[in-house]
């Protein structure tokens, strides 16, 4: 086998598996190299093939292709109606062409895989023993299951929204093992740091009793400070099955190590002592 | 509670006789204008058109592969919106507006599926049952790329086929699908290439034998 053969092979052989599972760090800087010496393939052409059979397996399938549910329908269709209408706004298409494309977010979210790795070290670190305090005047906020009259859009689409930012990240959440009971807790948080906002989606998180108790987010940002910042307090309303909560930080995060949420006396506290109900760390 | 979805094997994927169509992987050349080009130069009636063609498409590739509604539902918001920031890239002498679709779907899905690290196929009862819309009809297999790619999965080993439906299908990891099966992690990984790799040539063969003039370039 020739140097060029082997390195062929190779190079199908790392792409066919990037197709398959996504691409891994170590793999994507070897498929660089190999491929800054080959011309006869394209980066894409294993995933588009990938994609092919995808399509292929589902026609295949005895369940059939599945109608989109009606009420999704509806949001894409507002959705697009907002979106081309910024792109309107805005005048030319160059937010279209460069603002979220494959290649943009991906390469976002490579950054963050990165950028987290040292984060989740202190993560894992600082959960130990822990001890919150904010670094700033609480934030308050109650939702009531709905947008507050003449709100632009309801939580759920400004979420929607915002997941397609280039740089937003999707953080689900997972039970604490200091707690027990959140087992059942559901849903995830989306951030972005570049705008500065995020939404938490909570599914199976008991309704508090607001006169004596609420839940607090807290956002931990360790290339900020040490301490944990104050994301407010919040309310899960009796017989809600989701609720989606703005997330309001007073103080500037960049790349989030992890979200968690403890229960405190109505209006939060600066300092808790835990313990953490649920907990979203920020893959890396 | 959580249970497993139906388990995949040959029960599910017999492959009914289909209709021949030109074995061409030639992207489309038709005089017809692609919904894409329209939704690219602003038509804001060809979004309709568009959700109405690969609407279904989407939904149902999000499903198969997440297995949960919520995070499918998530996901095809996301996909939409990156396939609206992507629509003036399209190009029809590139790719089919099948091909670009799913693939802007299947990164966008490997993506969540790697943020949410959990396992695919797995959905709540509650879901199973009362989730589930019911099968539309389709037209996607008009596509002459995916025709083929349809034949080439239905004339390959059904254990080869399996492995390849669970990979890229269903959303298992390569360990996941060597854990099931009771198979040596290399050998799951081998298949997948291969059929991948085979996919590959066949589609490439097609569209040799139907422009042999041009070659493999374009």
């Amino acid at each position: 086998m020739t140097d060029s053969s082997a390195t062929n092979e190779r190079l199908a052989e790392l792409l066919a598996e990037e197709a398959a599972m996504g691409p891994g760090r170590h793999e994507s800087s070897e498929i660089e190299e190999l491929m800054s010496t080959n011309t006869e393939m394209a980066r894409d052409e294993f995933m588009r093939v990938a994609s092919l059979v995808q399509v292929g397996f589902l026609l295949g399938d005895q369940r059939g292709v599945e109608r989109m549910p009606d009420e999704l329908r509806a949001k894409l269709e507002q959705q697009a109606q907002d979106f081309f209408a910024q792109g309107a706004a805005a005048g030319n298409d160059s937010a279209r062409d460069d603002a979220g494309s494959v290649r943009d977010i991906q390469s976002a979210r490579r950054a963050r895989e990165a950028t987290a790795t040292s984060k989740s070290r202190w993560l894992n670190a600082g959960m130990t023993g822990w001890y919150l305090a904010a670094a700033l005047a609480l934030a308050f906020f109650v939702v009531r299951g709905g947008p507050e009259p003449g709100s632009p859009a309801a939580p759920a689409e400004q979420r929607a929204t915002l997941m397609a930012q280039a740089d937003a990240i999707v953080a689900p959440w997972t039970a604490s093992a200091a707690a027990e009971g959140y087992e059942d807790v559901t849903g995830d948080v989306v951030w972005s740091d570049e705008r500065q906002a995020g939404y938490m989606r909570l599914s199976g998180l008991v309704a508090n009793e607001p006169a004596t108790t609420q839940y607090q987010l807290w956002i931990v940002d360790p290339d900020r400070d040490v301490r944990p910042v104050d994301g407010g307090v919040f309310d899960v309303p009796a017989g809600t099955r989701e609720v989606i909560i703005p997330i309001d930080s007073k103080l500037e995060v960049n790349g989030p190590a992890a979200f968690a949420i403890t229960l405190e006396k109505p209006g939060g506290v600066v300092v808790s002592d835990g313990p953490l109900l649920v907990v979203a760390p920020v893959a890396g | 509670m959580i249970t497993a979805s139906q388990p995949v094997g040959e029960a599910r994927h017999p492959r009914p006789k289909r209709r021949l169509t030109s074995a061409s992987s030639k992207p489309n050349l038709s005089d017809e204008q692609p919904i894409l080009e329209r939704v690219a130069s602003g038509d804001q009636a060809a979004v309709g058109d568009f959700l109405s063609r690969y609407g279904d498409l989407v939904w149902s590739l999000a499903r198969r592969y997440l297995g949960n509604h919520m995070e499918a539902e998530d996901a095809v918001q996301e996909i939409f919106i990156e396939i609206w920031n992507n629509a003036g890239r399209y190009d029809r002498n590139v790719a089919s507006e099948v091909a670009f679709i799913s693939t802007i779907t299947r990164r966008r899905l490997i993506d969540r599926l790697r943020q949410f690290n959990r396992r695919p196929g797995m959905e709540s009862i509650d879901e199973q049952v009362g989730a589930s819309q019911p099968a539309v009809p389709t037209t996607l297999d008009d596509d002459a790329e995916v025709a083929q790619v349809e034949r080439v999965l239905s004339d390959m080993d059904p254990k080869h086929r399996e492995i390849l439906s669970m990979s890229l299908y269903e959303g298992y990891s390569h360990s996941e699908i060597a854990e099931t099966l009771e198979m040596p992690l290399g050998t799951v990984k081998t298949r997948v290439r291969r059929g991948l790799m085979h996919v590959r040539e066949q589609l490439k063969l097609a569209e040799e034998l139907d422009n042999p003039a041009e070659g493999t370039t374009g």
